[in-house]
């Protein structure tokens, strides 16, 4: 696999350096996420890689060659940029907004050739978005508008895609969409993508590598899974109140007094019971003086409960026995 | 409707309100006799007279100014990104009147016929750079507007200090120039007008890259190959000269500027400036015939003021696209 981008003790910032040297190298397919708290200079990162930000130190290259050496619209033919929000366009259509892409191939006057049309129409093909053509862009929804960005990029035929946030404005089945959209891309077009996000749980499932910045200038990058094992999300990300849960790979609201208990429930009724205790505040553990098994009953499930040796009582709904649950801890 | 025909409609109608604004005023033409006038080959005198006097050079100052003033508020709407931009807005037409006032009424380089048109350039530009400054600070189209109109009104403070110690011979013609006219102009006049606007023209043209990626945004815009800062100077540079030399020729016009590209837009419902630029300069052009016309007609306290005529195309036009784009101008 071919490399496309590569940092060389790179340190980015405006008056200070928010960042270490910072060394690493993109492949074609890999889809990078960066994540870090507010002001850890995620934004100012990706800004120095497109070229908008000089470096404090360090250098860029991309495909071979030093951001430095390249002019503009060699840049641009190399990298695309996909910011969070798509500005009000007066009357832009969604084909003229992902025409623009060309901008760094066409001539001065920006006139679109025959390939040109057929590029633009290809980028409307592969980001599902060729029924809003001729739309204008100003009556689209965020997620919608997210996609012709995307488009963009590929019309742009860059073989690196950085995004800032691209996911801010959207709910949750338009980020998993369009992040499922970049995985995808990443794979099939050969194209390498960075993108800056505050979604951890979604980056953790769908990224191949993770940049984390902690915002104390300090970086690690790897494979999600090693990070997590190593900690590193919940030393960046966790607060007293919210704690990253290593046996669930997400954060969970760490509670006063939280309650171990023994679940001892297979398969799907089990996923959600667990899911169900975690939530009211108990800790899932393997052995615990309160357990829970569940069979079933003329096709329903039936819960029972062991809250001590004497105490047994058998519950027909996940509501009942978190309420049972409740009671008993009041009671103690 | 395609957009060859939308373009020949433009032009159709911008050949009507010629022929209206020459055919027809306090003197009535019957086209039989424009027709002669116009080829030379009139018998009568006084109709060739009022064409070649004053309905000609009337039309083409109108024809000049309306592009010049429309191309100029298009070019400063897409760069400021902000729908209500325009010359006379955000005062930079008072910018250009300054200038004026500082030669009329002071005599800095008069005599030459540059003078006027580079002092209002500077004024014009110098606006410019400070709205554009100041444009960095504030995010709402509408406290830009603000801004805008409180710089006009201190340069206009400005010109009335100028007015108050100027020269009291050279008043009465100043005064003149404020109330804004397109029938100033003599052929001299004329050829130095539509010389310097169809330049402001052309250079817009290596802009239009620029002018359409600017609407995405300028990081969105650089990150197309787009130099913005290079392309900012010749779009708003192009917009100062534009409107200085349609203010030096024809006084202070309001409205046109700033109306016209949300017509264009509305005709062609598109961003793109290779349609746009071309359509506001027919538009604008028609409208200020149209308008040049109204003030002109025969009524009994004289010729009208031509900004009342403009304001009432471009006030409505100003509500519309406040209400229309509510929450949409504002990023």
């Amino acid at each position: 696999m071919s490399e496309i981008l590569r940092l060389e003790s790179l340190r980015v910032g405006y008056e200070r350096s928010l960042t270490a040297p910072l060394d690493l190298q993109i492949k074609e397919g890999e889809l990078v996420c960066l994540v870090g708290p507010n002001g850890s200079g995620k934004s100012t990162l990706l800004k120095t890689i497109a070229g908008l930000l000089p470096p404090r130190e360090g250098k860029v290259l991309i495909l071979g060659n030093c951001l430095s050496e390249l002019t503009l619209a060699e840049r641009a033919r190399r990298m695309a940029l996909v910011l969070s929000k798509f500005p009000s366009t007066h009357a832009m259509s969604a084909f003229d907004s992902v025409a623009l892409g060309r901008s760094p191939h066409t001539r001065w006057l920006g006139g679109l050739s025959a390939k040109d049309r057929a590029v633009v129409l290809q980028a409307l093909q592969e980001t599902d978005t060729m029924h809003l053509a001729s739309r204008n862009v100003d009556a689209l929804s965020d997620g919608e508008r997210q996609r012709l960005a995307v488009a963009r990029a590929l019309a742009q035929e860059a073989r690196m895609i950085l995004l800032d946030e691209p996911t801010a404005f959207l709910d949750l089945p338009h980020r998993v969409g369009l992040m499922g959209l970049l995985r995808s891309l990443c794979r099939k077009q050969k194209v390498a993508a960075v993108m800056s996000t505050h979604d951890l749980d979604l980056a953790l499932r769908l990224a191949d590598h993770v940049l984390v910045l902690d915002g104390q200038g300090n970086h690690a990058y790897g494979i999600p899974e090693t990070l997590a094992m190593d900690g590193v999300f919940g030393r960046v990300f966790s607060t007293p109140q919210v704690v990253f849960d290593l046996a669930n790979g997400s954060f969970r609201l760490e509670e006063e007094g939280c309650t171990p208990v023994q679940c001892n429930i297979p398969g799907i009724l089990g996923t959600w019971t667990r899911r169900a205790l975690r939530r009211m505040g108990w800790i899932i553990a393997d052995e615990a003086g309160v357990q829970i098994d569940a069979h079933e009953d003329d096709g329903k499930p039936v819960w029972s409960l062991r809250l001590s040796p004497r105490d047994e009582r058998e519950v027909y709904s996940l509501e009942a026995l978190l309420e049972t649950l409740r009671n008993s801890k009041a009671d103690s | 409707m395609s957009n060859t025909i939308r373009f020949l409609l433009l032009i159709v109608g911008l050949l009507c309100a010629g022929l209206l604004s020459l055919a027809v005023g306090s003197v009535t033409i019957s086209l039989q006799d424009l027709w002669n006038a116009l080829t030379g080959s009139s018998s009568d005198n006084v109709a060739s007279m009022i064409l070649w006097q004053m309905r000609i050079p009337r039309a083409l100052t109108a024809v000049f100014a309306g592009a010049g003033l429309s191309v100029a508020g298009l070019l400063m709407q897409t760069v400021f990104r902000n729908q209500l931009a325009g010359p006379y807005m955000l005062g930079v037409s008072s910018g250009a009147g300054l200038g004026v006032a500082l030669v009329m009424l002071i005599g800095f380089g008069t005599g030459t016929w540059f003078g006027p048109v580079v002092a209002a350039t500077i004024g014009a530009g110098l606006v410019m750079t400070l709205v554009l400054w100041l444009a960095r600070f504030c995010r709402s189209s509408v406290s830009l507007l603000i801004l805008g109109m409180m710089i006009g009104y201190l340069v206009d403070s400005m010109v009335s200090l100028l007015i108050h110690f100027g020269d009291p011979t050279r008043l009465q013609a100043f005064v003149n120039w404020g109330f804004g006219s397109f029938g100033r102009a003599n052929w001299s006049d004329l050829r130095i007008l539509g010389t310097v606007v169809l330049v402001g023209l052309f250079l817009t043209v290596p802009a239009l890259k620029y002018l359409n990626a600017i609407l995405l945004g300028e990081s969105a815009a650089q990150s197309l190959g787009i130099s913005v800062r290079r392309n900012r100077i010749i779009a708003l540079g192009a917009a100062s000269l534009l409107a200085a030399v349609v203010t030096v020729y024809c006084g202070p016009i309001g409205f046109l500027g700033l109306a016209v590209p949300h017509l264009a837009r509305g005709m062609f419902r598109t961003a793109n400036h290779r349609i746009l630029l071309p359509a506001s300069a027919l538009c604008g052009a028609g409208l200020a015939l149209l308008a040049g016309w109204v003030a002109n007609l025969p009524t009994q306290g004289g010729v009208l003021p031509l900004n009342s005529v403009t304001a009432l195309i471009g006030v409505p036009v100003v509500f519309w696209a406040l209400l229309k784009g509510r929450g949409q101008t504002d990023e």
